[in-house]
């Protein structure tokens, strides 16, 4: 009889309870979400690669999943509070009839864990087909076909989820129990909305906006202006006092609200206008806090969702390989790697073979007199015509002595940027020979250089100089172009004078890393042997996966296949598959942290707002019952619940909304995200927004229908005689 | 009995509570007029169908049988449109409880059953006045409930079943949640509403004090009118009284037990 009992109430609270149920299964299916993440494919795949990365940041996961853990138990506890309380009076009938508490008590542990059991199942089941198609997107997106799938289920994920989900089950029983077990069961039996209708102090409420709008003001100001200052310590200063103002802002704005209402009255009276906004404002007034919160969660989610998309957004112009050329560098003997290369086995993959020889110049004085040996390059000239193109405010504080260094950046003038490596590197600039560079711009389909003895050509590397062209430098070839055109010249190496040949196509000179240089100097091959430091000589073999096996296959199957190869082989070589697993890594580590805690933020803030509304609806149905009796059709008070949700979600949403917005102004300026224009740009943003808004809608239609259901079940009970 | 248009007629009224073998009839053929201007009360015990009656009327439940006419319509046949469009406009609402919202001020719920309505509060603002005098709650317009006494509450109430001028006003045991005081003065007010301006007043209660306000009482047990007093011209209240508690006495502890 008592188990049967459990069973129907566990039952019960399911069906009609539905958006409790539901946040029992969205708590459970994100924890499972978070710690199935080791198990992704994407990870799976980066593990080859970057395992030490991938190992630190699936031990992060534990914290965001004690995080997580934290979060959804205020949620659950508010859930469970507000399921209890629909339910008091029930539980006074039961004391009533002579149930002990101890027992009550125990009934409600044990009705606790069958609907736990409940959600547990769905919410795995859920988490785990979330995760499948998470894990199946990501690997569609970003890992270019490459990314095998496994499926993802992890036994470790669920029983950790289940561990932690009745865990914090049983925390907010044990509170809920402890209260329920002090009160009389009057209470229960009688519990009803007796709030006063606070209204506060006219004057007290505009202090209570004004200060919530100058600390909104002063956060926002911060933020925009002062973001960086202090190491970024101010930022926290911003949030707490962003958080403050939200709270102080909903707070007056509630009771506010109530002057709007009764000036509205005057005017017009038209259907339930008044009781609908003094039903919003009762809402907002006494759970000021509670909607100030959930603001501030909004705010956090879009702004957090904001920065994950972005990552995704920023990984598509990653790896765009417009630099990068060759899929692989092998370093070795030089015979030995160009013997195996043009083996039998390896032919196949291989197109575009080339030697890449790099080294330093030597030095005038080789055995120096203690200074520092001088070097053989003069680039006075060059230097100077730099410094003529650079902005004025540049020009004036490096001839004046003021500027000390240089910082290399996307955001720099092209001639800053160029100054700055030059003056770094020209001193004993590296050598690239011209045979070496030929190959490269062979492979791209460009002419060779057929430099002359006394020419020689720059190379920048595109991908430290951050260049937006990667066939022209525009200020520097206006300067090359102006000096061939009057004969003038630039530069002189050991007294000779060079000219420079502008206009050379910029590409990545090995695969990924191994050569990590900003300038080179690009030299007939006599000149090369002939100012060749020894010492520094290096050389590399790169090439390219054939065009057509790329196109049967993709680039990233023979690419594999190639990679097993060569491990074999011993050589030491890399590969595009690193630099691609490093920036897929970044992507990863940035986004589904973020994106997850954004989406859990809007989920819970979207939960409180749904239980808090329901609440009311449910504390004030017998308002609902006198409006009918007075002659309020059924579908006047269902517009006018509708219009109550709308401004329940409106409110904190629209403040968030702005608060986000600055937040956002403010990460794009200091390049916290960086927004680029891309393809991709729109329609993934789109998406996102959809997504949010979509939570959004989901749970307002959920809580329309609901309070609808109550609504219709209003029925008028006639007293007893 | 004048010969005076009947403003409400109710016909062979009765209303069964429960499903074949175990059928409760609260009304068992109720049949009575009320009178333009009257001041009827309907007493009896509790379970003799008293409220089930002003419920029937009041269009909350529907009759199993006979017929509820206002103005020669009948009510009780409306569907739930037209009830709607009865409630709080033709017909006005007074509860034991008050029925007010307590998140809106008492102007606020008293303007309630006209903006329901939709009609122009221009149109109602003398009205607002003049009932808000009457009642003297001019002062607490702007107050919530909760800041009122049980008998501002209720005063408040009265005002919102004046409101829209309805045919009859209905008060469900309009005394019962207040102290003797309060109750007096609100039944005073009614009294004087229905003497001032001949508003119609149909009430049910099984305190005589508030009954013998009444010009007619009808004592109603198992579902049956059982008796009817009427107030004699220039009969004083404290007669009146005495003569509701003789006809209590043989209900409750007369003819009732013996049988």
């Amino acid at each position: 009889m008592f188990s049967r009992l459990i069973y129907r109430n566990a039952n019960r609270s399911r069906k009609e309870n539905l958006i409790y149920f539901a946040t029992l299964v969205t708590a459970v299916a994100s924890f499972y979400i978070i710690l199935s993440l080791g198990r992704q494919d994407v990870i799976l795949f980066l593990k080859e690669f970057e395992s030490d990365a991938i190992d630190k940041l699936l031990s992060l996961m534990p914290l965001v999943y004690l995080f997580a853990l934290l979060l959804l138990f205020f949620l659950i506890l508010f859930a469970n509070q507000y399921q209890l309380n629909r339910r008091s009076k029930e539980f006074g009938l039961y004391l009533m009839l002579g149930m002990r508490k101890e027992r009550l008590v125990l009934q409600l542990a044990a009705e606790g864990l069958m609907t736990s059991i409940f959600a547990l199942i769905g919410g795995i089941l859920i988490g785990a087909f979330l995760a499948e198609i998470i894990s199946l997107t990501v690997s569609k997106l970003v890992g270019q076909g490459i990314i095998g799938h496994q499926i993802s289920l992890s036994v470790s994920a669920i029983i950790f989820t289940i561990i932690g989900f009745l865990f914090i089950q049983l925390i907010a029983l044990v509170i809920l129990g402890g209260r329920l077990f002090n009160q009389e069961v009057h209470q229960l039996l009688y519990e009803q909305m007796d709030k006063k209708q606070d209204m506060g102090h006219f004057k007290g409420n505009i202090i209570h906006i004004l200060v919530g709008i100058v600390l909104l003001g002063v956060a926002y100001w911060i933020v925009l202006y002062r973001f960086m200052d202090f190491a970024g310590l101010l930022l926290f200063v911003a949030l707490a006092l962003g958080c403050l103002g939200t709270i102080f802002f909903m707070r007056g704005f509630g009771k506010l609200f109530g002057l709007l209402a009764s000036l509205s009255e005057g005017k017009s009276t038209k259907g339930l206008r008044t009781f609908t906004l003094r039903q919003f404002q009762e809402n907002v007034a006494n759970k000021s806090t509670s909607v100030a919160v959930t603001s501030i969660l909004i705010t956090l989610s879009i702004i957090l969702i904001t920065n994950g998309a972005s990552t995704i957004i920023g990984f598509d112009s990653a790896i765009t390989r417009t630099s990068s050329l060759y899929d692989f560098t092998v370093h070795g003997d030089h015979q030995k790697v160009e013997q195996f290369l043009t083996s039998e086995k390896m032919v196949p993959y291989v197109e575009d073979l080339n030697l890449l020889e790099i080294g330093k110049m030597k030095y005038k004085d080789e055995q120096g007199d203690g200074n520092s040996p001088s070097s053989l390059v003069d680039w006075s000239e060059l230097r100077e015509q730099l410094i003529m193109a650079l902005p004025s405010d540049y020009k004036e504080q490096l001839l004046s002595g003021e500027m000390q260094g240089y910082t290399i950046s996307s955001e720099n003038h092209e001639a800053l940027n160029l100054l700055g490596v030059l003056e770094i590197d020209a001193k004993a600039p590296y050598l690239i020979p011209e045979s070496s560079y030929n190959g490269l711009l062979k492979a791209i389909g460009e002419k060779s250089l057929n430099l002359h003895a006394d020419e020689i050509a720059l190379y920048f590397n595109p991908d430290l100089l951050h260049m937006d062209n990667l066939e022209r430098m525009p200020v520097l070839d206006r300067i090359l172009e102006k000096a061939e055109k009057e004969g003038q010249s630039l530069m002189s190496i050991q007294g000779q004078t060079i000219s420079i040949r502008p206009s050379t196509p910029m590409r990545g000179l090995v695969a990924d890393r191994s050569v990590e240089i900003h300038s080179a100097f690009i030299v007939p091959d006599p000149m090369f042997e002939q100012f060749l430091n020894t010492e520094t000589y290096v050389s590399y073999w790169n090439f390219r996966i054939p065009q057509k096996l790329q196109d049967e296959q993709g680039l990233m199957k023979p690419m594999m296949e190639a990679r097993d190869l060569l491990q074999s082989s011993g050589f030491q070589f890399e590969s595009y598959l690193q630099n691609f697993g490093r920036q897929l890594f970044y992507v990863v580590a940035g986004s589904y942290t973020t994106l997850y805690v954004g989406f859990l933020f809007l989920i819970i803030a979207c939960t409180v707002l749904a239980l808090q509304f329901l609440t009311q609806m449910k504390q004030t149905g017998q308002r609902y019952v006198t409006l009918s009796m007075l002659g309020a059709t059924r579908k006047q008070m269902k517009t006018s619940m509708h219009r109550q949700v709308l401004l329940a979600f409106l409110l904190p949403m629209s403040l968030a909304c702005v608060s986000a917005a600055v937040g956002i102004k403010a990460m794009i300026s200091f390049v916290v995200i960086r927004i680029e224009d891309n393809a991709f740009l729109y329609p993934i943003a789109f998406a996102f927004a959809c997504v949010v808004i979509l939570i959004f809608v989901i749970y307002g239609v959920a809580v329309s229908r609901s309070a609808g259901h109550e609504i219709d079940k209003l029925r008028w009970k006639p007293n007893i005689d | 009995m004048t010969r005076q248009e009947k403003l409400l007629e109710v016909q062979d009224l009765q209303k069964n509570f429960g499903k074949k073998d175990n059928i409760t009839k609260a009304l068992n053929g109720v049949s009575f007029d009320i009178l333009p201007g009257e001041f009827l009360g309907i007493m009896g015990p509790s379970g003799s169908g008293k409220t089930t009656l002003l419920n029937c009327i009041a269009t909350i439940i529907k009759p199993t049988a006979g017929r509820v006419l206002l103005h020669g319509k009948n009510i009780s046949a409306f569907d739930s449109k037209d009830l709607a469009e009865y409630r709080g406009s033709r017909i006005g609402y007074l509860f034991q409880d008050f029925a007010l919202l307590d998140n809106l001020t008492g102007q606020e719920n008293i303007l309630l059953p006209l903006s329901i309505h939709g009609v122009d509060f221009a149109k109602a603002r003398v009205k607002l006045d003049e009932l808000a005098s009457f009642f003297e709650i001019t002062d607490i317009l702007h107050k919530f409930p909760s800041q009122m006494s049980g008998g501002q509450k209720q005063r408040v109430a009265a005002a919102r079943s004046l409101i829209s001028d309805p045919d009859i006003v209905l008060a469900d045991e309009p005394t019962g949640a207040l102290d003797t005081r309060s109750a007096k003065i609100l039944m005073n007010k009614l009294e004087g509403m229905n003497r001032s301006s001949g508003k119609t007043i149909l009430m049910v209660s099984h305190d005589p004090n508030a009954a013998s306000f009444c010009s007619r009482i009808l004592f109603i047990q198992d579902g049956v009118i059982f008796h009817e007093l009427r107030r004699k011209q220039d009969e004083s209240r404290e007669k009146f009284y005495d003569r509701i508690l003789k006809v209590l006495a043989q209900l409750g502890g007369g003819s009732a037990n013996v049988l």
